[in-house]
C-alpha cells in the first residue's frame, strides 16, 4: 500500500496493558502494511504522560489517533478519555476505543465521553487483522485531524 | 163524620104531614056526617052538631099540628144548638191546630186558610190564600212531588184517595222547612165539596229521624266492624246477632250461626265444662269477664279468645237475652310464646358463647355475669352482682383511668358502642388481655338502659403477637443481611460477566493470534500435522469466543429492565425471514406468518427471542429439501397461544426436557453447530415476561414450539 510521506510522519498512540494484544496489534498493523510509527502506553497513567507531557513540557508531537484499551490498571481507558477531552490542548485528538468488551454500558459510556469510534476487538485474528487495517487506513490515511 | 140520620124527623117532613092531614080530614067529613045521620034525625040538631063537629075538627087538627111543629121547632133548636157546638169545637181545633189548612176549591183557588199558617209559615191569611205564585215557596228539589198532589185539584177528579207527600217550603224569614202535605178527598154536599190541603211541619220530627238515623247507622258500623267480635244470645244461648269481626273470627257465615248455633257448639271440647260452669255464673251475677276459650273455627283452625258477656232479665228474672264482645288472643299468645322463645334462645346463647358476656345497669354495676365471665374470670355471679368495676379488683391499675375515660361518655348516652382493649385480673391474680366490645341500650327518649359487654380473652393472641413482632425484627435483620448478600453477589455476577467479556476474550484472541502468526511465519518449520494442530487451537479458541458472547447476551437478557408494550412479533418473524433469504438465496423455502401476532413486551427482547426461535428453525431444516416455517396462533387450554413451527430433523421427545437448559445440545456440533445457549435464551425471555413455553416434536417429523406471552394491555 502507498503511504505519502505525510502520513508516514502520523504516529499512532496504542494504549494498551496486556503484552499480547500489544503485539498481535502491531503484527496486524503489520500484516496491513502500515509502516506508521506506533508508540505504546502501558497503561493509562502513561497514556496521559505522553500526550499532555512529562513535568510540564508537552511533547513536540501529537499522535494522529489514539488506540484506547478500557480495562487497564491505575488509570483506565474512560479516565483517559475524560482527561483528554477536558484538555483543551488535545480535545480535539481522534480517539478509537479498542477493547475486548462488548458491554453495553462501555459502549454507551465511551461515547458519552466523546469517543470517536469503539471496536471491538474481535477473536478470530484474521477479523482481527482486517479491522485493524481499515482502522488504521481511515484514521492515518482518510481522516484530516482536527489539530 | 156528621150523623145526619139522626135529624131525619120519623120520615115526616112537610108534605107527608100535609097528605096525612087531606086523608084525614076526607075522612072525616065524609064519615062523620053519616055516623051523625044515623044517630039523629033532627035537621036542627044536626046542623049544630055538625057545626061544634066542625069546629071540633079544627080545634083537634090545629092542636095537632102545634104539637107537631113545637116538636119539630124543638128539635131544629136542638140541631142548630149541636150544629153550633160542634162547628166551634172544629173551627177551634182548625184554627189552634199545628197545621195549615187550606180549603182548596176545584179552580184550585185556596178559598180558606186558617190562622196557623202564620205561626207555621208566617204569611198572615189573606197573604197566604191570594199568593200569586205558591210553587214559588215550595224547594225546587220538591217540586215534582208537589205537582202530584196539585193535578189531584182539578175539577175533572172526581174521586181519589188521600194523598201525602213530604216537601220543603219557604217561611216567609227565608228559612227552609220540611212539611208534610196531605191532600183529603172530595167533602161536603154536593154543591159545597172541596178538598183540604194540610200542611205539617215535620221539620223536627224529619231532622231527629235523620239524627236517629245517623246515629243508628254510626252503631251499626261500629257493631258490624268494630275490631272486637260482638254478639247476642237469646235465652237459649243460641245466636241473635253477631258482627262481622266474630263471623270473620269464627270463619263462618251469618246465616250459619243466627238461631243455629250456640257458643257451647264452637268452643273446643276441653272448654265445654268450663263453659257450663260460665253460662252459670252469667245467670247468677249478670255478667262474666275475661274467659278465656279455645274456639273451633269452622276450617277445624283454633283460635284463643278472650269473652265477656252481660244478661238481661225481665221482671221475672227470666233470661232475655245477652249482650257479649269477644277479642282474639291468638296472634297476641302467640307472639308472647314466640318473645318467649326468643329470650330463651338469647339467654342460652349469652349463656354459651365463648366470649363472656356482662350486663352492667345505668350505674355501671353489673346485672348480668355469664358462666363463660365466670370461667374466664374465676368470680361467680354471685360475687360480682350489683358491684362497679372498682369495687373488686378485675381493672389493671394501670388500665383503670382509660377505662374510666372511654366508660364516661357511654353512661352519659353520648357515645352507643366502643371497644376497650386492656388487661384485667383474674381471680386468682392472673393478667388477661381482653377485648371489651361494649355496647349501650338506650330507651326510646336515649336514656340509658344498660351496657352490654362482650369479652374476648386474647391473652394468647397478645403473646402470640409479641412473639412475632420479635421474629419480625429478627426476620427483617435476616431479610436486610440477605438482601445485601444478594446485591453483593449480583455485583459480583456484574463484574464476573464483564471479567468474561473482557478477561477471558483477551487471552483467547493471543491464542489464535500467535498460532495464526505461526501458521504463517513458521508454516515450514512445521509439518502437515503440526499446521492441522493449530488450525485446531484457532477454530477451538473461536468456538469458546462464541461460547463467551452468548454467555454474556443470557446474563444481559436477566439484567435487562423490561419497558413493555405493544410489539408486532408477525412484522419481526417477517423480517427475520426475509433475512434468512437474503443471507441463502439459493435455499427453497416457504414461510408463513400470520396475521395479529401482537403481544405485549419488551420490543428488544421478543426480537431477540424471535431471532432465536427462528434461528433454530431455518438451522434445523437446513438438510430439507424445502424449508417450512410457520408463525401463527392458536387457543390451547383456552390461552392465546403463538407458536413456530418447522419441517425439520425436530428431536426425540424423551430429552425435551434438556432443550431449555443452557449448554445442553440435543444435536452435534458436527451436524448442526450451536452452543446450546439461544432456547435457554428464548425461556428466559418468556420466563421473564411470565408466559411460558414448551416444544413438541417426532424426529425428523419438524418440532413447534408453543409460547404464551400473558396479554397485560386487557
Amino acid at each position: 500500500m502507498e503511504v505519502s510521506n505525510d502520513t508516514m510522519d502520523r504516529h499512532i498512540l496504542l494504549v494498551e496493558d496486556n503484552p499480547d494484544d500489544v503485539d498481535l496489534t502491531l503484527m496486524a498493523l503489520e500484516k496491513s502494511n502500515i509502516m506508521n510509527e506506533v508508540r505504546v502506553a502501558r497503561d493509562g497513567e502513561e497514556a496521559l504522560q505522553m500526550l499532555l507531557g512529562r513535568d510540564g513540557e508537552p511533547p513536540s508531537r501529537l499522535p494522529a489517533v489514539v488506540l484506547l484499551d478500557l480495562n487497564m490498571p491505575r488509570v483506565n481507558g474512560l479516565e483517559v478519555l475524560r482527561e483528554i477531552r477536558s484538555n483543551e490542548r488535545i480535545r480535539r485528538l481522534p480517539v478509537v476505543i479498542l477493547t475486548s468488551s462488548g458491554e453495553e454500558q462501555d459502549i454507551v459510556r465511551g461515547y458519552d465521553l466523546g469517543a470517536n469510534s469503539y471496536i471491538r476487538k474481535p477473536v478470530d485474528f484474521e477479523n482481527f487483522v482486517s479491522a485493524v487495517k481499515n482502522l488504521g487506513l481511515y484514521w492515518l490515511v482518510l481522516n484530516e485531524p482536527g489539530v | 163524620m156528621w150523623e145526619l140520620n139522626k135529624y131525619r124527623l120519623f120520615q115526616l117532613n112537610p108534605w107527608n104531614i100535609v097528605l096525612i092531614y087531606l086523608v084525614l080530614g076526607f075522612l072525616w067529613i065524609l064519615f062523620s056526617d053519616r055516623f051523625l045521620e044515623q044517630l039523629f034525625d033532627d035537621p036542627a040538631t044536626l046542623t049544630r052538631l055538625q057545626t061544634t063537629k066542625g069546629w071540633f075538627y079544627v080545634f083537634v087538627t090545629g092542636l095537632l099540628l102545634l104539637v107537631l111543629l113545637l116538636r119539630y121547632t124543638a128539635r131544629i133548636t136542638r140541631m142548630r144548638d149541636d150544629f153550633v157546638y160542634r162547628f166551634d169545637l172544629y173551627r177551634s181545633l182548625l184554627e189552634q191546630g199545628n197545621q195549615v189548612v187550606l180549603q182548596v176549591d176545584d179552580h184550585q183557588n185556596f178559598s180558606y186558610t186558617n190562622v196557623a199558617v202564620k205561626d207555621i209559615l208566617g204569611y198572615d191569611e189573606d197573604e197566604f190564600r191570594c199568593m200569586d205564585d205558591f210553587e214559588a215557596i215550595i224547594h225546587q228539589d220538591d217540586l215534582d212531588r208537589f205537582q202530584e198532589i196539585r193535578v189531584l185539584c182539578d175539577a175533572d177528579v172526581r174521586d181519589h184517595h188521600p194523598v201525602k207527600q213530604q216537601v220543603r217550603m219557604r217561611h216567609k224569614n227565608g228559612s227552609w222547612r220540611w212539611f208534610r202535605m196531605i191532600l183529603t178527598d172530595k167533602r161536603g154536599f154536593e154543591h159545597i165539596q172541596s178538598r183540604l190541603l194540610l200542611i205539617r211541619d215535620i221539620h223536627e220530627e224529619t231532622t231527629l229521624f235523620e239524627q236517629l238515623r245517623e246515629s243508628k247507622m254510626r252503631f251499626e258500623h261500629l257493631f258490624q266492624d268494630a275490631p272486637v267480635g260482638y254478639h247476642s244470645f237469646g235465652p237459649d244461648f243460641t245466636f241473635i246477632d253477631i258482627n262481622k269481626s266474630e263471623l270473620n273470627l269464627l270463619g263462618c257465615s251469618r246465616e250459619e250461626v243466627i238461631g243455629k248455633k250456640t257458643w257451647g257448639d264452637l268452643v273446643a271440647p276441653e272448654d265445654l265444662p268450663t263453659f257450663e260452669q260460665h253460662k252459670k255464673d252469667l245467670l247468677e251475677n249478670g255478667y262474666v269477664e275475661n274467659l278465656q276459650y279455645s274456639i273451633v273455627r269452622k276450617d277445624g283452625t283454633r283460635r284463643s279468645v278472650i269473652l265477656n258477656a252481660r244478661a238481661f232479665f225481665d221482671e221475672q228474672d227470666r233470661l232475655l237475652y245477652t249482650l257479649g264482645n269477644v277479642v282474639d288472643m291468638t296472634d297476641k299468645l302467640l307472639a308472647e310464646k314466640e318473645l318467649n322463645e326468643a329470650y330463651r334462645r338469647l339467654n342460652y346463647h349469652i349463656q354459651n358463647t365463648p366470649l363472656g358476656f356482662v350486663e352492667w345497669n345505668d350505674h355501671f354495676r353489673v346485672t348480668e355475669w355469664s358462666r363463660e365471665s365466670e370461667q374466664m374470670f374465676g368470680w361467680s355471679k354471685a360475687e360480682v352482682q350489683g358491684k362497679a368495676p372498682e369495687e373488686w379488683p378485675i381493672v389493671h391499675e394501670e388500665d383503670s383511668e382509660l377505662i374510666n375515660e372511654q366508660m364516661t361518655g357511654m353512661l352519659a348516652g353520648k357515645e352507643l358502642r366502643n371497644k376497650i382493649s386492656n388487661r384485667n385480673y383474674t381471680k386468682d391474680g392472673t393478667i388477661l388481655h381482653c377485648e371489651w366490645y361494649n355496647s349501650a341500650l338506650l330507651d326510646e327518649k336515649g336514656r340509658l338502659v344498660s351496657i352490654i359487654s362482650l369479652v374476648h380473652d386474647v391473652t394468647e393472641r397478645v403473646r402470640a403477637q409479641v412473639e412475632i413482632r420479635k421474629l419480625n425484627v429478627s426476620l427483617e435483620q435476616k431479610v436486610r443481611e440477605r438482601t445485601r448478600e444478594l446485591e453483593m453477589a449480583n455485583r459480583e455476577l456484574e463484574s464476573f460477566a464483564y471479567s468474561v467479556s473482557h478477561d477471558l476474550r483477551a487471552p483467547l484472541r493471543g491464542i489464535d493470534g500467535f498460532s495464526q502468526a505461526l501458521v504463517e511465519q513458521y508454516a515450514e518449520k512445521l509439518d502437515q500435522r503440526g499446521l492441522q494442530y493449530l488450525n485446531r487451537v484457532r477454530s477451538a479458541t473461536q468456538r469458546m469466543g462464541q461460547l463467551i458472547d452468548d454467555l454474556l447476551s443470557l446474563s444481559r437478557i436477566t439484567r435487562k429492565e423490561l419497558q413493555e408494550e405493544p410489539v408486532d412479533l408477525g412484522a419481526i418473524s417477517t423480517e427475520i425471514l426475509a433475512s434468512f433469504r437474503d443471507k441463502e438465496p439459493g435455499r427453497q423455502a416457504d414461510f408463513e406468518v400470520a396475521r395479529n401476532l401482537t403481544a405485549t413486551g419488551d420490543a428488544s427482547l421478543l426480537g431477540i427471542m424471535m431471532q432465536n426461535l427462528l434461528d433454530n428453525a431455518w438451522k434445523y431444516t437446513s438438510t430439507r429439501e424445502r424449508t417450512y416455517i410457520e408463525v401463527g396462533v392458536t387457543d390451547l387450554e383456552g390461552k392465546r397461544t403463538m407458536f413456530v413451527r418447522d419441517n425439520g430433523v425436530g428431536f426425540n421427545m424423551k430429552y425435551h426436557d434438556k432443550l431449555f437448559i443452557p449448554f445442553q445440545r440435543l444435536h452435534t456440533q458436527d451436524d448442526f453447530p450451536g452452543t446450546g445457549i439461544g432456547l435457554a435464551t428464548v425461556q428466559r425471555i418468556i420466563g421473564r415476561h411470565g408466559g411460558s413455553i414448551r416444544a413438541e416434536s417426532k424426529e425428523d417429523k419438524g418440532s413447534v414450539f408453543y409460547f404464551f406471552l400473558p396479554d397485560k394491555s386487557v
